[in-house]
């Protein structure tokens, strides 16, 4: 029903082809998983059916599209700020009426949308009484309360934590398998999703590189050193061990849990060593209290922990415990009702100006830090900070250096949420703070992205900085030096992340959960190698 | 929570369009008179359904508000030292009663102006005015959106940047304030650009590009016709008094008084009544249904009468 047959496309602010011979056949009923690094051009391409989110022009080819306008719908990766107005009823009712329905039919079509989705609780609450789960919830619903034929989704899951991830691709699935509706779905990664498509394509400098059903494509990719990096930890698992049986991929926990078991002798279990902390206290938390109201509950609530030079900490927990606000408690953005905060011997106050010396946050919303109308801005702002004289050729050394020269005209705010991430890291790294605060930097990175922050900021620990981070991505977790959880306000004890997810039933990696039986300590993918 | 009863009652039988002439009094209210009588009935009045309507992040518009109050009396004094009774004198400063009216009535209309429009703000959503507007104002309708959901953005955006700017800039608290404060504008200001612009890619992805024009009927109920007519006369009725020169005083001169007549205590009465109809109309609306409604309708059985 959508055909791009030699397609080319170039934004209108731009010199470049975002596109180029894109040959691309979607059938109805597809559910097609479009990936690809940042920056390749798959938004734009998913952006293409609905002609109205892209200012450019078409330099070659065709695009053959079935469908009117108004039945194919689309979902942003952002999750705030997607409801014009207060509740999600109200916000049924505009989309309706500006398609023209009557009352009764708009009626009759919000309380099917509503009870097909489980919402009806949600209807008449506001944006800030939602979780970001529900919202995206919302958001889905919005879309298809138009009852349209396409549905594209561009990076859905990157702002969610895994169990509300989780949920919505479930409620994608049922929507694809029930109702016929035609999904294209762009991912930076692979995890949790290959399960649900049929189909994956990649995409590459504006070009569809692969495009196969999906068992085909994953066993492809991983014969390509770049994008092996995107397989899920268990399908990576399963091609490293090369295990002779033949298997439709992607596989799932019970199978490879059994592939384990038959094939225990042949494997090994390779831990990579430990750094031993016997290093200096630099940041200690006595007993931090901190609650928004008086009546409201306790947000943090008695911690206590210290941060050690040249160690990494990372905090794992669900959305809504308290994460973020410890962070902005620590760096005084709030302040704490009691306890206190000693930074090198020093108590820390907000009238003590060394903190911001002396640390860097990276919020969840890294645009938040922006100062300057191009990349280059940002990195020539940052490092005449340390050195007021920094030429441009110097600047352009960095910018090379950690491969943003391509970008480094581009408005900070037109980067991809990975890029933005990726840029306000580096802003960090420049900085070169004795303790780095991150408040969920893998959000909307590629896997080989999240590789290179590794690299990054393994140099940085090497040189005794302290990093400390929230994140979602468990797998991310286990490469710090330790490794706690947050609930209700309260820290579980900083352990070393074997000990840490040893004991985990649910709150583990995949890799974990499938290989409990006959490898308990393994928790990604090169933990487990061939003999 | 009695007062959460009574708000329910009057929002669940009233309809928008009676709550947006409402709105109009009390804003024409608000702005049309100057007898100090009239202003401080329509202030107290206000006060009353602003404590009513209450949400919660109204700490710091009450806060603002005080401010107001504050700084429009100490500038009136200042600036306008006009009056024979002299209350008290220090230095470059003589506080008379004429003056102190004055100022007083400033800064009241002032507080009136913003405690108008706080009802305002609660009391409507995003949808009503969309609906009334994008009939014939498509692009006003998207400037109002942007106001009314942005304002509070913004400040957010601002709190957060020049809170993070401090982590990026070294010498934060060093010379240089001014210029740093107007760099720092500018940087909110485009980060609320970049913003902007991402409600206009969400208004095409819902359809407003090629809304429809709809056909939407409101229905009337009991309340409705007598909040909807109270308001709607009252405004008639003030713009009737306006014309015959009645409510307002001889701003700013030396001879200002307090001037209290049959006229004024009309004025005041029918004003006091018009703002105070949301509370009125959910009193009668939560007696009727304790004293009348739960009594004939509903069972015996324990667990109604915990619902009475």
């Amino acid at each position: 029903m959508v055909h791009f047959k030699n397609y080319s496309f170039k934004y209108a602010n731009s010199q470049k082809l975002s596109l180029s011979k894109v040959d691309l056949t979607i059938n109805k009923g597809d559910f097609l998983l479009l990936i690809g690094k940042t920056g390749s051009g798959k938004s734009t391409l998913l952006k293409q059916l609905k002609p109205d989110l892209v200012v450019g022009n078409i330099t070659e080819g065709t695009l053959d599209c079935q469908i009117a306008d108004n039945n194919i719908s689309y979902i942003s990766q952002f999750v705030d700020n997607q409801m014009i107005t207060e509740c999600a009823r109200d916000e049924f009712n505009f989309i309706l009426e500006n398609r023209g329905y009557s009352t009764d039919t708009r009626h009759m079509r919000i309380a099917e949308v509503a009870s097909y989705f489980g919402i009806i609780d949600l209807l008449d609450l506001t944006e800030q009484e939602l979780s970001g789960g529900q919202k995206q919830l919302i958001n889905l619903a919005s879309a298809l309360i138009t009852d349209p034929d396409i549905l594209l989704l561009d990076e859905p899951t990157s702002q969610l934590d895994p169990i509300a991830a989780e949920k919505l691709l479930q409620m994608v699935h049922k929507i694809n398998s029930e109702l016929n509706v035609t999904i294209v779905m762009v991912e930076h990664s692979l995890e949790r999703n290959t399960v649900y498509a049929n189909r994956l394509a990649i995409i590459e400098s504006g070009s569809i590189l692969l495009d196969e059903k999906v068992d085909t494509a994953l066993k492809k990719m991983y014969q390509d050193n770049f994008y092996k990096n995107y397989l899920s930890q268990i399908d990576r698992s399963f091609m490293e061990l090369k295990f002779n049986d033949d298997m439709v991929l992607p596989l799932n926990n019970r199978q490879f849990n059994k592939l384990l078991i038959e094939h225990k002798d042949g494997i090994n279990y390779v831990d990579s060593p430990r750094k031993v902390n016997n290093s200096k206290k630099v940041l200690q938390l006595k007993n931090l209290e901190f609650r928004f109201d008086f009546e409201s509950k306790t947000i943090v609530d008695k911690v206590n922990f210290e941060l050690d030079e040249g160690m990494s900490y990372c905090l794992v927990g669900p959305n809504g415990v308290g994460k973020s606000t410890l962070i902005r408690v620590i760096s005084q953005q709030m302040k704490q009702q009691s306890g206190k905060i000693v930074l090198d011997g020093e108590t820390v106050n907000n009238k003590n100006i060394d903190i911001y010396q002396k640390l860097f946050v990276l919020p969840q919303n890294p645009a938040l830090l922006f100062v300057a109308d191009t990349v280059f801005g940002e990195i020539e702002f940052q490092l005449k900070q340390n050195n007021s004289e920094i030429t441009s050729q110097q600047v352009d050394l960095i910018l090379k250096q950690y491969d943003l020269f391509e970008l480094k005209d581009i408005s900070p705010y037109d980067l991809s949420g990975g890029q933005q991430e990726f840029l306000a890291l580096i802003i960090g790294l420049i900085k070169n703070p004795e303790v780095l605060f991150l408040d969920e930097p893998t959000k909307g990175l590629d896997p080989n992205m999240v590789l290179k922050l590794h690299e990054l900021l393994e140099d940085y620990l090497a040189t005794g900085g302290i990093l400390f981070a929230n994140s979602h991505d468990l797998v991310f977790a286990t490469r710090f030096d330790y490794v706690s959880m947050m609930f209700d306000g309260k820290l579980s004890e900083f352990k070393q992340p074997i000990e840490f997810f040893r004991d985990k039933f649910f709150y583990t990696t995949e890799i974990n959960k499938a290989s409990r039986d006959s490898f308990p300590d393994a928790l990604t993918w090169n933990n487990l190698k061939k003999l | 929570m009695i007062v959460k009863k009574i708000y329910s009652g009057f929002k669940q039988s009233v309809n928008n369009f009676s709550i947006l002439v409402y709105l109009l009094s009390i804003i024409i209210s608000s702005l049309v008179f100057n007898n100090p009588i009239i202003v401080l009935v329509v202030f107290l009045s206000l006060l009353f359904v602003a404590k009513f309507t209450q949400r919660e992040d109204s700490k710091g518009y009450f806060k603002f508000t005080v401010i107001i109050f504050l700084t429009t009396i100490i500038f009136n004094l200042i600036i306008n030292q006009r009056g024979s009774n002299v209350l008290f004198q220090i230095p470059l400063l003589r506080v008379t009663t004429e003056s102190l009216l004055n100022a007083g009535i400033l800064a009241f209309s002032f507080v009136n102006l913003l405690l108008a429009f706080y009802i305002y703000d609660s009391l409507t959503n995003v949808k009503v005015i969309f609906d009334l507007l994008s009939k014939s104002l498509r692009s006003i309708a998207i400037v109002f959106i942007l106001t009314i959901k942005f304002i509070p953005k913004i400040i957010q955006i601002f709190e957060n940047t020049s809170f993070l700017y401090k982590f990026r800039n070294n010498n934060y608290h060093g010379n240089g304030k001014v210029s740093k404060q107007m760099d720092l504008l500018e940087i909110v200001l485009n980060k609320s650009v970049a913003s902007f612009m991402n409600v206009s890619d969400v208004l095409i992805t819902k359809g407003y590009n090629e809304r429809a024009k709809v056909s939407r009927d409101y229905h009337g109920t009991k309340s409705d016709y007598i909040f909807f007519t109270v308001s709607f006369l009252t405004i008639i009725f003030n713009f009737t008094m306006i014309f015959l020169k009645t409510g307002k005083v001889d701003f700013g001169s030396a001879t200002v008084k307090f001037g209290i007549n049959s006229n004024i205590i009309i004025i005041s009465v029918i004003n006091l009544i018009m703002i105070t109809m949301p509370i009125l109309i959910g009193v009668f609306q939560y007696l009727w249904w304790k004293w009348y409604i739960s009594k004939t309708t509903a069972s015996n059985m324990p667990t109604v009468k915990n619902f009475r």
